[in-house]
């Protein structure tokens, strides 16, 4: 064996890293081995949001609850808050929702970046992540994001950590063509919505960076006080792909986050040679107008 | 600083130079009409811009149904969906509003007009931060991306926004730097100008309108306005006193 050893190459050194992730994917690849039993079951997904209404009907319990407020203490920091909360605005229920439709079994974390305080969004959005990725968080959604240069590089730092953790960070782009940090991150799973009312029936895009396209106009979600309210824009079918990714990390744990793309990609309905899905999705989305 | 006519005729000419009294209204003037201008591009009943002013959204201008309740009503956004559109620089489009319970008690509560849909974009600065909301109620059959031509006019307005929100913070610079200057001369206009600075009321950009429209009257009948306020302004004095 050599005596040098350059920087990060002790790996490939001696035994080796060990066996390569492997998935032995199937031929065709079918949406019963992607999904399994299309529950999420165990599977931590996080929604940094509003707050998620735990009890809705369309959500049930939420497993974990953090707050993400400014530090009485520092300016510069913030405290994460442990326990029930209430949804500000109704957002974050209704990406709840959307997930736990698709992946009735999952833990949901409500990670609340919009609290009471005032502090910018983006600054509370980037720590709320960072919890996620600290946290066993193996799903997260994010349907919000920042056009503030600023963050840019605390986000690029984030997802590149999220990346190396397996932990699969679903990102919606803006609703407007103006910057979506960290939307347009290849490290994420960057979505926008297209018509129709069947979630399985999502869109793979060779054509970055809005990588994967999923229901999102005129849905009826979950809304806060029980409620549902007709809605469109990418942050919801950031939560469809969320919701399909945490069936997939379901039935293959220690999946990693290009392997979770290649399979999803596999059941994209414009996939080359993609198979029909020959069992119902979720609970079809209800569409109108 | 040698007198205090001397001092006023200084802060005019500085109010002057600056378009400081005027520029708000042009500003909000020009909100206006770009409401207009997209409500009729959207065929929607209303649309409206509302400024962030901290932790709240000020409604500066607004055209359609309800628009003259919408206007100067402040908000906090710490809920709502513009509320929410404000935080998160997400534009966001409810089409069955009144499924959100909160959202329409308060806008039947301040405007008696609750909308069957809403799309709330934000207005955005060069950096990316969002310095207030447009707002269109019950857009219509019309040709065109909604959400682009909602998102165009947003622009426009992110720069008219600016001026208003200068003003807002210009006002009570200038009277608070005022009052140092003439502290050692001049103690109780210094005290005046102290206390205006710390509480601006309400009606200043009003009172700025009137004093503009008289400023534009022939030379005659500006001097037959000056010389009825300056009396008004003798009673009120003296009327305060008498109290």
């Amino acid at each position: 064996m050599s005596d040098i050893v350059p920087a990060w190459a002790e790996p490939f050194f001696g035994r080796g890293p060990g066996p390569a992730p492997s998935l032995n994917l199937p031929t065709p690849l079918v949406s019963e081995w992607a999904f399994g039993d299309r529950t999420g079951r165990g599977v931590r997904v996080g929604v940094i949001d509003s707050g998620i209404e735990s009890g809705h009907p369309l959500v049930g319990d939420v497993q974990q609850a953090i707050a993400v407020e400014d530090s009485e203490e520092d300016e510069d920091a913030v405290e994460f808050v442990e326990g029930p909360h209430e949804d500000l605005y109704g957002h974050g229920t209704a990406c709840a929702g959307i997930i736990r439709g698709l992946a009735p079994l999952v833990e949901l974390v409500s990670v609340r970046v919009l609290g009471p305080d005032l502090k910018g969004s983006a600054f509370s959005f980037a720590h709320g992540l960072d919890w996620c990725i600290e946290h066993g968080v193996n799903v997260v959604n994010l349907s919000l994001s920042t056009a503030n240069e600023d963050y840019a590089e605390a986000f690029y730092e984030l997802i590149d950590q999220a990346s190396y953790r397996n932990v699969m960070i679903v990102s919606a782009m803006n609703n407007e063509r103006k910057r979506s940090i960290p939307s347009e991150f290849s490290g994420v799973f960057s979505v926008a919505c297209c018509e129709g009312a069947e979630p399985d029936r999502f869109f793979s895009n060779p054509q970055a960076p809005a990588e994967w396209g999923a229901i999102g106009v005129n849905l009826e979600v979950a809304w806060c006080g029980g409620a549902t309210i007709v809605a469109t824009g990418n942050s919801f079918a950031a939560a469809v792909i969320a919701g399909h990714l945490a069936r997939i990390v379901g039935a293959h744990p220690g999946i990693t986050p290009w392997q979770a793309k290649t399979v999803l990609a596999a059941l994209a309905v414009n996939a080359t040679g993609a198979a029909p899905a020959t069992t119902p999705g979720g609970r079809p989305a209800r569409r109108r107008r | 600083m040698s007198s205090r006519a001397d001092l006023l005729r200084r802060l005019a000419a500085v109010a002057d130079d600056l378009g400081a009294i005027e520029s708000p209204l042009q500003a909000r003037r020009q909100l206006q009409v770009l409401c207009r201008a997209a409500r009729l591009a959207l065929d929607s009943a209303s649309v409206s811009v509302a400024r962030l002013d901290g932790d709240t959204l000020v409604y500066e201008a607004a055209d359609g149904e309800g628009d003259e309740a919408i206007v100067d009503t402040r908000l906090p956004i710490s809920r709502g969906i513009a509320g929410y559109v404000a935080r998160t620089c997400q534009a966001l489009i409810i089409e069955h509003v009144a499924g959100d319970p909160r959202f329409a008690r308060d806008i039947a509560e301040r405007v008696g007009y609750v909308p069957d849909s809403l799309l709330a974009t934000p207005i955005v600065d060069e950096r990316g931060d969002v310095m207030g909301v447009l707002s269109v109620l019950d857009r219509g059959q019309h040709t065109g991306d909604t959400l682009a031509i909602a998102s165009a006019f947003a622009d426009q307005a992110s720069f008219l926004l600016p001026h208003i929100d200068l003003t807002v913070r210009l006002a009570p610079v200038l009277f608070a730097a005022l009052a140092d200057a003439i502290e050692q001369s001049d103690h109780d206009l210094a005290g005046a100008l102290r206390r205006q600075a710390t509480r601006l009321p309400d009606d200043t950009l009003e009172l700025a309108a009137v004093l503009a429209a008289l400023r534009s009257l022939n030379p005659a009948a500006r001097a037959s306005a000056v010389r009825l306020l300056s009396e008004f302004a003798d009673f009120a004095t003296t009327v305060r006193r008498r109290r």
